[in-house]
């Protein structure tokens, strides 16, 4: 833990949906090559807050961002930051699969191709096959990379989004409850690919799944009501918890 | 056993469910669902029944509008008919008759020429069919009072000849393809009278005839009585027009055909025998076309904008009440519209054209577009979008690279239900001229845009308003036409939605 370097800091976030306050005064930081997790009840801000790293709430008229977040230590918000090539830098797996309609190949090829990063054919060909590597997809689309990403089973699609989202080769992947529409098999396969992603990436978790975020983070976060209530490594946060709410909520008290 | 028995039997008389005043509601209720039910299924039956009606007068009408009547003559080209006075001249023409367009001729044979041309052109060609009839029958028109009735039965029995078979002759002689002098053989297309007759002939006497050609024979008239004919004319079941006398069918021994060449061939005429549909066809296609290069931009990217880009404010609220209002308003608001605007102040002298007429139906079926994209694209999931921004898409870029490309099958069918609302759209179309009475299909390519049009509903409203019987079959062949149309734009617009909500 002592080795790993900060990929982002945010400090004093706070978030309003018009008149709702909805993030107050977050403060969380980021470490490269580890995964953290965000954990708590619905509506406690956890999701909000993953959507402040990549800028996601621009999209939403009525919230309004206040606060510093870095991302290598430059302010996401600054004048000098481009929102789209912020997330480029920080991508981001969805909740559901959502996989655009169109074949495999032109799914993870997408970003490459938004951001010019192959000049030749051969090069997006190798970006392709490292993504798709690196989501563990290649030995099953490999020969059959022209058909319908849509046509795949359902964790399969969420692998092709984390592929599509590995291939323009962030520096953070923010994932928003990546298993929850997954059946069980699907779920845990893509538990082994976070630990194995995280060996290079820096990622941020959001689960509503306590065991989940046991299995697969280092450090987990418990957000209660917009307030980030206590961050620790995942074994001290589930087992020796220093708030009264967080010692509720792992125990399976409420949430 | 007995225990059971006993709350068996018990429980229906207290239960509130079970009461006489329960059971009531209950017959009440059922009978109210009956009589909903009956009262369904007569509306729907009565919708069928008008439909049924509707379409069965439709195409009952609409058959000989689509067939016209030919008969097959030998006409003796008698050069003393094209040029009674002047013989000199005519023996001129027939010597070039053959190259009378070509190049390397002397003045004097040019003189010559162009003045045989104008005998050829002006010649009195009825009266060869006079002439032909005079010849082989003209003993048998006997027992009239006097020359001057006799020759206007004889003319009459002419004019059953259409006026376009005379033109036909007048052309190929100018061409060349006839001489003066020879007999040709013609099937000559029948005149509106002759054809409505014809046909309520053949209806009549169908027991009598198993093919498609049939030989009005003398006999036949004799025996099945031309007086027999003349009853049906007296009683209304054969629709001769009052003023047509009595030409003497029964003397021609014409061999009649039925056959099917014009309709979709020519364009409108005086003479219904003549009239088509194809300049009324060419119009709608034009203006399609001008509402396709208008309306689907600008719809479209009106819909991508107000759907995705535009900011929630009174204003564009107060632009979504209009658009959704104008796509109520009466056509022929539009028609005054463009009728004002466009001919009479940008535009003066555009009356008629099919690109003011296009432009007209545009107006009307841009609110149609941009609705029906509207909710074609609200209905993509936003997931697509919200991967692509995700990706470092910028909003345009996530919105026409996959929110667009996914709304356009349910784009296609909006554009086309607009289209086919439009081409069967006739008020705005009279407003803006395009009623015009064309008698040529126009040649000129995209300057057809820009000269004096028709469209189909106009035309049908055309030939709606002639009581000739043979223009009232046109008529419903129109309507049959244009419903063609219109229902498989219909069609195609339902199985692109179908099809592509499949794949999805």
């Amino acid at each position: 833990m002592s080795q790993t370097d900060l990929r982002m800091q945010a400090r004093n976030v706070n978030v309003f949906y018009g008149g709702d306050h909805a993030l107050k005064s977050v403060s969380l930081d980021v470490p490269n090559r580890h995964v953290t997790a965000l954990i708590g009840p619905s509506g406690c801000g956890k999701s909000t807050f993953l959507r402040c790293l990549n800028r996601m709430n621009d999209t939403i008229d009525i919230a309004r961002v206040e606060g510093t977040i870095l991302l290598e230590g430059e302010d996401i918000y600054g004048e000098g930051m481009d929102a789209n090539l912020l997330r480029q830098r920080v991508g981001m797996v969805f909740q559901k699969p959502n996989p655009f309609p169109k074949s495999i190949y032109d799914n993870v090829a997408y970003g490459p191709r938004l951001h010019g990063m192959a000049r030749t054919i051969g090069e997006l060909d190798a970006i392709v096959e490292n993504a798709l590597r690196a989501a563990g997809l290649w030995d099953e689309v490999y020969d059959r990379l022209d058909s319908e990403a849509l046509g795949l089973s359902g964790g399969q699609q969420q692998r092709l989004c984390i592929a599509r989202a590995v291939a323009v080769s962030p520096e953070v992947i923010l994932m928003d409850e990546p298993c929850s529409a997954l059946d069980p098999i699907a779920t845990s396969i893509i538990e082994e690919l976070i630990l194995e992603l995280a060996r290079e990436y820096a990622i941020v978790i959001v689960t509503h799944n306590m065991q989940q975020a046991q299995r697969v983070a280092g450090t987990t976060a418990f957000f209660h009501l917009g307030d980030l209530v206590e961050v620790q490594s995942t074994n001290d946060l589930f087992n020796k918890p220093k708030d009264q709410r967080t010692k509720d909520y792992v125990a399976g008290s409420f949430g | 056993m007995n225990e059971t028995a006993t709350i068996g039997t018990h429980q229906p008389t207290t239960s509130p469910h079970m009461s006489d005043a329960a059971a009531r509601r209950r017959a009440a209720r059922r009978r109210g669902e009956l009589v909903f039910r009956t009262l369904g299924l007569a509306a729907l039956g009565l919708a069928a029944l008008f439909l049924i009606a509707l379409m069965f007068s439709v195409f009952k009408k609409s058959y000989n509008g689509f067939v016209q009547s030919f008969v097959t003559i030998e006409v003796p080209l008698d050069a003393s008919i094209v040029d009674p006075e002047d013989l000199a001249q005519y023996q001129a023409s027939v010597g070039i008759a053959e190259d009378l367009w070509a190049a390397d001729i002397t003045p004097s044979a040019r003189d010559a020429k162009s003045a045989s041309r104008k005998v050829l052109r002006t010649a009195a060609y009825k009266k060869m069919i006079e002439a032909m009839i005079d010849q082989d029958h003209g003993s048998e028109f006997t027992g009239y009072e006097g020359d001057r009735a006799r020759k206007k039965a004889i003319s009459q029995t002419a004019g059953m000849i259409s006026t376009g078979t005379l033109l036909l002759i007048r052309d190929r002689l100018i061409s060349g393809e006839y001489r003066l002098g020879e007999t040709v053989s013609i099937v000559a297309l029948a005149s509106g009278d002759a054809d409505v007759l014809f046909k309520d002939m053949k209806r009549q006497t169908q027991r009598n005839v198993d093919s498609e050609n049939w030989i009005l024979l003398k006999e036949s008239i004799d025996e099945n009585g031309l007086s027999v004919l003349k009853a049906w004319r007296d009683g209304g079941q054969v629709s001769i027009r009052p003023y047509l006398g009595t030409p003497r069918l029964d003397l021609l021994g014409w061999t009649i055909l039925e056959r099917r060449p014009g309709f979709f061939g020519s364009a409108s005429s005086t003479q219904p025998e003549r009239a088509g549909i194809a300049a009324a066809a060419q119009g709608t296609f034009l203006m399609l076309l001008v509402v396709v290069i208008l309306s689907v931009p600008v719809g479209v990217l009106a819909a991508v904008y107000l759907e995705k880009f535009a900011p929630r404010n009174q204003f564009t609220d107060f632009m979504e009440i209009n658009i959704n209002n104008l796509a109520a308003v009466p056509s022929i608001i539009f028609g005054i519209l463009g009728a004002a605007v466009i001919i009479q102040w940008l535009f003066p002298g555009s009356r008629g054209f099919p690109i003011v007429g296009g432009t007209v139906l545009s107006f009307m079926t841009l609110p149609t577009v941009i609705i029906a994209a509207r909710a074609a694209i609200g209905a993509v999931p936003p997931s697509y979008e919200q991967a692509a921004l995700g990706m470092g898409a910028s909003r345009q870029q996530a919105v026409f690279q996959h929110v667009l490309p996914a709304a356009l099958p349910g784009i296609a069918s909006g554009v086309i239900i607009g289209l086919a609302q439009a081409a069967g759209e006739t008020a705005p179309l009279l407003m803006v001229g395009m009623n015009a009475f064309i008698k040529d299909v126009c040649e000129a390519g995209a300057g057809c845009l820009m000269s004096k049009g028709v469209a189909m509903p106009s035309q049908i409203y055309q030939w709606a308003a002639d009581d000739d019987p043979l223009f009232q079959n046109k008529t419903a062949a129109g309507i049959v036409c244009l419903l063609a149309l219109v229902i498989s734009m219909n069609a195609l617009a339902t199985f692109i939605r179908a099809r592509f909500e499949r794949s999805n």
